[in-house]
């Protein structure tokens, strides 16, 4: 796998760079800011960019404005944005359109760097990957109108694991349940959500998007 | 300003309602004298010399007495609501001097006649009862008096009532009826209107001496005092000439009867000072209305004064009677600057065609005291514009102060952590178990710090707020909670500083929730409706685990922008509500 690593603090990047060769991965380039990234990503269209939300000149969004750009320009590559800020807001605003092929991780989680080769992973096989406390953030979240509040919390459970881009086998280890009930309880949860049925993978997807919309 | 008015309302005496003697006592006088005018033109369209002659009356005096009339009533309608036992009395005597007249009118019964002279004595009671009763607060000793007097005048009436048959009155000089009162047997008339006119003096004497002496705490004025006592005199002479006189018919016939103008006297006073309080309440109202609005009284000024501005002490900045910041005026001569010992205080600006020594003159002291009232009005609100915005202006240097530290937290030592906790995964990858279980414990302790660091810097300023909006921010506030809470926020667009203060409104509430029950329960609405938005945050259910919430930075910011903050609670059952009305200027 090859990855591009973009953050403005060299010795982030570098950490960074280092964690991910001793894992097996192909660092085959390193931007400290946004531009830079476009001309790597450009230049050597890697599998995966990974990307700190905020760079120069403002420190605010950049990363997230460069992600947009990539998965626009550059289909083939996918995006795991970093951020040190546990603020949902960034991964609603980035996923809530095409969540696909891109995950959102808090930093300090990827010093964890297996957490990190397995987002990696996933997102280049075209699914979404939400940090777990973000993802618990989200759940938490109370608003009367939405479609969550008719899921059970074993179904809740779920799509909380869904989200965090865990397999069906990878939830039903998790929650202690068979592979099977994680598939019954799953239907039922596209059912209440409204999802029709379609390929497997698309409603996953689909059903974290209304997690994080709602 | 507006309180200027209030006075008027506020001051004791001028209005003393649902005194029910004094509602009905003025109409039904009136309708007396109403009568007895009529009845006294009917007599005199039934002109008859020989009447005239044989009663010694003139035409001329029927005028008079009817002018007496008129003051009487016009006396009891003037002080009706500001002095409503005067008005009383007044009436009382009203009728007890012209009831009488009634006995000379042929066409009632005989009876009636005869009954209506014993209303004479109450003349005396109605008369003392307009200076005893003329105070606000009538002291005691009046009262009784008053009431003495009353008893008296009563007895005169019912002696007079029981006794008096006018056939055997000498004095009686038309039409005289064999009426025989109840008491004729035992009581001769000479007897009845003996004691009755005894009894009227003792109540003339005791009415005279308490309006001087008892009524010393609290009196009328002293014109009431003099007219009442002079009328009290008359009343008592009368009372005296006709006791003497008794069987001298031919004194009885050519005798004056002064009652009604001694009534008439008094009600002549009553009515000028009547006539001055209205006058008094017409200034003071123009005044009031010059003090409250000068703008208004100067545009009466005939157009030579287009406005005033006020300078502010200190300053050197004029400002409009709103205290906002207005320009100069657009030329010499175009104003009049006026000053007092410390300087400039307001401009005039006057129209082209004024005349600076006109307007001049033309201030009196009342409209100099408006325009000072004014300035001080105008000078206090430019003052209160000039600390808010300084308010404003700490908050928001304190907001990018904090703001910076933040961004510092974040970009520095947040991201050098990260870099070490790469750093000491990338070393454990290639040491030995021993040091790896203390690299793996180090790395432990950086995300700890991390954590830690993390939460310093969103308290420090919540950096969503700014980046995303209120109500992403509050989102993410109720999202970190762990009380269930319900949150509705409807706004279009709020500028950085009432978003700061509401998200503080609403922090400053949530930490109010010390320790949260299973029933505990927030409710959060933030509404923008024009230019304000309101903040109502209300905690349920947290019996006992709810603490009076630090308000104070909340209230520095929506007080910074003209809002208030408002904190109810928490009650006995830790019901708590906080509310807060932020003006945001869309």
């Amino acid at each position: 796998m090859r990855v591009v690593v973009a953050d403005d603090v060299m010795l982030v990047r570098s950490g960074l760079a280092r964690l991910l060769s001793d894992a097996g991965v192909e660092v085959v380039g390193e931007a400290a800011d946004a531009d830079a990234l476009l001309r790597l990503v450009a230049l050597d269209q890697p599998d995966v960019a990974i990307v700190d939300i905020r760079m120069p000149p403002t420190h605010t969004d950049e990363g997230l404005v460069a992600a947009r750009r990539i998965r626009e320009r550059y289909p083939r590559t996918s995006v795991v944005l970093l951020s040190q800020y546990l603020e949902p807001r960034y991964a609603q605003r980035l996923l809530a359109d095409q969540p696909g092929g891109l995950g959102y991780l808090l930093k300090e989680r990827v010093s964890d760097i297996a957490v990190l080769v397995d987002a990696l992973r996933r997102v280049t096989e075209g699914e979404c990957v939400v940090d777990p406390t973000i993802v618990a953030r989200l759940m938490q979240r109370r608003r009367p109108d939405s479609p969550l509040t008719l899921l059970t919390s074993r179904e809740r459970d779920i799509l909380a694991l869904m989200a965090e881009g865990r397999s069906n086998a990878g939830i039903a280890g998790e929650l202690g349940i068979s592979e099977r009930t994680v598939e019954a309880a799953s239907a039922q949860l596209f059912r209440k959500l409204g999802l029709e049925p379609s390929p497997d993978l698309n409603r996953r997807v689909l059903a974290v998007l209304t997690l994080l919309r709602n | 300003m507006r309180d200027v008015t209030t006075v008027e309302g506020a001051s004791p005496g001028l209005a003393a309602p649902g005194r029910a003697p004094g509602v009905l006592a003025a109409p039904l006088a009136t309708t007396v004298a109403v009568v007895t005018v009529v009845a006294s033109g009917l007599v005199l369209a039934r002109y008859d010399p020989a009447l005239v002659v044989e009663r010694s009356t003139t035409p001329w005096l029927s005028f008079v007495e009817l002018a007496a009339a008129v003051v009487m009533v016009a006396g009891a309608w003037a002080v009706r609501a500001t002095h409503p036992l005067a008005s009383t009395g007044l009436a009382v005597a009203t009728a007890g001097s012209l009831l009488p007249l009634w006995a000379a009118s042929p066409w009632l019964p005989g009876s009636v006649r005869a009954g209506v002279l014993a209303a004479a004595p109450f003349t005396v009671a109605g008369v003392a009862q307009v200076a005893l009763g003329w105070p606000t607060e009538v002291p005691p000793a009046a009262r009784r008096a008053g009431r003495a007097v009353y008893v008296l005048a009563g007895l005169a009436g019912l002696t007079h009532l029981l006794g008096y048959n006018a056939f055997a009155d000498p004095g009686c000089f038309r039409t005289c009826e064999d009426v025989p009162p109840v008491l004729g047997g035992i009581l001769t008339t000479r007897a009845a209107v003996t004691v009755a006119s005894l009894l009227t003096i003792a109540a003339a004497a005791v009415g005279a001496a308490a309006a001087v002496l008892a009524a010393r705490p609290a009196r009328a004025p002293r014109s009431v005092t003099g007219a009442v006592v002079l009328a009290l005199a008359a009343l008592a002479l009368a009372a005296a000439t006709r006791l003497v006189g008794w069987g001298d018919a031919l004194a009885s016939v050519s005798r004056f009867a002064p009652e009604p103008f001694a009534v008439a006297l008094v009600g002549a006073v009553v009515c000028a000072i009547g006539f001055r309080t209205v006058r008094t309440r017409a200034a003071i109202d123009r005044l009031a209305a010059q003090l409250s609005d000068p703008a208004a009284a100067l545009r009466q000024s005939g157009g030579a004064i287009r406005g005033v501005q006020f300078l502010v002490p200190d300053d050197r900045r004029w400002v409009d009677a709103a205290g906002q910041d207005v320009g100069d005026p657009p030329g010499p001569g175009s104003d009049l600057v006026l000053s007092d010992a410390s300087g400039p205080v307001l401009r005039l600006l006057l129209a082209r065609r004024a005349d600076q020594g006109e307007v001049l003159a033309g201030l009196t002291p009342a409209t100099r005291l408006a325009l000072r009232n004014a300035q001080l009005a105008a000078v206090a609100s430019a003052r209160l514009a000039q600390v808010r915005a300084s308010q404003r202006r700490v908050v928001a240097t304190s907001d990018a102060e904090r703001r910076r530290i933040e961004r510092d937290l974040h970009d520095g030592a947040q991201q050098r952590l990260v870099s070490v906790a790469f750093h000491l995964r990338v070393a454990l990858s290639g040491a030995d178990p021993a040091a790896g279980v203390r690299l793996t414990s180090a790395e432990a302790r950086v995300r700890d710090a991390l954590a830690r660091l993390r939460r310093l810097a969103h308290g420090i300023f919540p950096s969503v707020l700014a980046s995303e909006g209120l109500g992403a921010a509050l989102d993410e506030l109720v999202a970190a909670s762990n009380v269930p809470a319900t949150l509705t926020v409807r706004v279009d667009s709020v500028a950085d500083a009432p978003a700061m203060a509401a998200y503080a409104t609403v922090v400053a509430a949530l930490d109010a929730v010390e320790r949260p029950s299973v029933a505990t329960r927030e409710m959060i609405s933030v509404l923008q409706h024009g230019g304000t938005l309101t903040v109502r945050v209300e905690v349920t259910g947290g019996d006992g685990t709810v603490v009076a919430p630090d308000c104070t930075d909340a209230a520095d910011r929506v007080g910074a922008l003209g809002g208030h903050l408002t904190l109810s609670g928490p009650a006995q059952d830790g019901m708590l509500t906080v509310t807060a009305v932020i003006p945001c200027g869309s």
